[in-house]
């Protein structure tokens, strides 16, 4: 019985973190974007964070190798 | 793996000197170390900000690829969507923000001058000299933009100088070298910085970085002699000769790597 409640208990937190990222739900346009460090993989130039981009134009642009 | 790279580069190619920049975020799993190797072979002369790492989530973002978020000069996510459906207006709306570079912007006409010199000329030392002479007289309703430009300002010689730092330790001591020069010629005008990039710019007279230098030069050289067609292994082979030649070097890091990247093969 202990180990149920203990199973719904931790379902419903899981929900409830679940549902919280959801209402997160990412950055809108129109908002200001949080700041980020980088870890480049290639080609460091100083700017290292969105931070240190302020005053660029910057397209984020998520692909695949695929 | 669509459109999207070579859209990126292109508008690098064009704009990348007026203030744009691509961050191309490798989504489907490759090591960080392998992207080089793998932009080598694919898109070879190519330079983008490379990273497995999403910065943030946009919120119309759905998981699939291609996806990506435009951020404007001040911070704000100005679109976000999938950009092979969107290139006119992606276009449209960088060539805005590229328009607001080269005028500046900001609160009276002399902060406005002050961000086109520091970010479309690169004048950071003109941009502190101005900045300096309207201090005492800037008015209560455009002081925090004076203060964000004046912040602004500060963080750019910071992460140009942080940029020195990183090239070094890529072992890219030819960019590092290119950089710092630049660097003094942008910060002429303020005598602090003037000193401060001296002393970095002198660094790269010294016998054994002198040597550096030359032979990360001489790397990038036999790397790039395909030009805009991929390496190909045998000049892995020519890389490995000459890290031999100078195994005390810092810079053999620099002629693994590119050895590893002419080698790559794409999965």
């Amino acid at each position: 019985m202990l180990k149920r409640s203990g199973t719904i208990a931790f379902l419903a937190v899981s929900l409830f973190i679940a549902g919280f990222a959801s209402a997160q739900g990412g950055v809108k346009t129109g908002d200001k974007v949080p700041d980020y460090t980088f870890r480049w993989s290639e080609n460091s130039t100083g700017m290292n964070s969105i931070a240190d981009m302020r005053g660029r134009v910057v397209l984020v642009d998520l692909w695949g190798y695929h | 793996m669509g459109g999207s790279v070579p859209h990126a580069i292109k508008m690098t190619e064009e704009l990348g000197k007026d203030g744009f920049i691509a961050i191309m975020v490798e989504s489907q799993g490759l090591a960080a170390d392998e992207i080089g190797g793998f932009m080598a072979q694919r898109f070879p002369g190519s330079e983008l900000f490379l990273t497995n790492e999403a910065p943030f989530r946009g919120a119309e973002e759905s998981g699939g690829i291609p996806f990506a978020m435009l951020v404007g000069i001040d911070g704000t996510l100005l679109w976000q969507g999938n950009p092979n459906g969107a290139v006119k207006k992606v276009e449209d709306l960088v060539a805005a923000e590229l328009k607001k570079i080269k005028t500046g912007w900001g609160a009276t006409p002399e902060i406005k001058k002050a961000r086109a010199l520091m970010f479309s000329k690169g004048a950071l030392g003109e941009a502190a000299t101005l900045l300096a002479s309207i201090e005492q007289n800037i008015k209560e309703d455009a002081k925090a933009d004076f203060d964000a430009a004046k912040a602004e300002l500060d963080r750019l010689y910071a992460s140009r100088k942080a940029g020195i730092d990183g090239k070094q330790k890529e072992t890219r001591f030819d960019d590092a070298e290119a950089m710092a020069k630049d660097l003094a010629k942008s910060v002429k005008g303020n005598a602090d910085w003037e000193k401060e990039v001296a002393t970095i710019v002198a660094t790269f007279a010294e016998a054994e970085m002198a040597k550096e230098v030359k032979l990360a030069q001489q790397i990038e050289k036999i790397f790039h002699t395909n030009g805009k067609k991929k390496p190909t292994p045998d000049l892995a082979k020519k890389l490995r000769d000459l890290a031999k030649k100078n195994a005390e070097a810092k810079a053999v890091l620099l002629a693994e790597k590119r050895a590893k990247q002419a080698e790559y093969v794409p999965h």
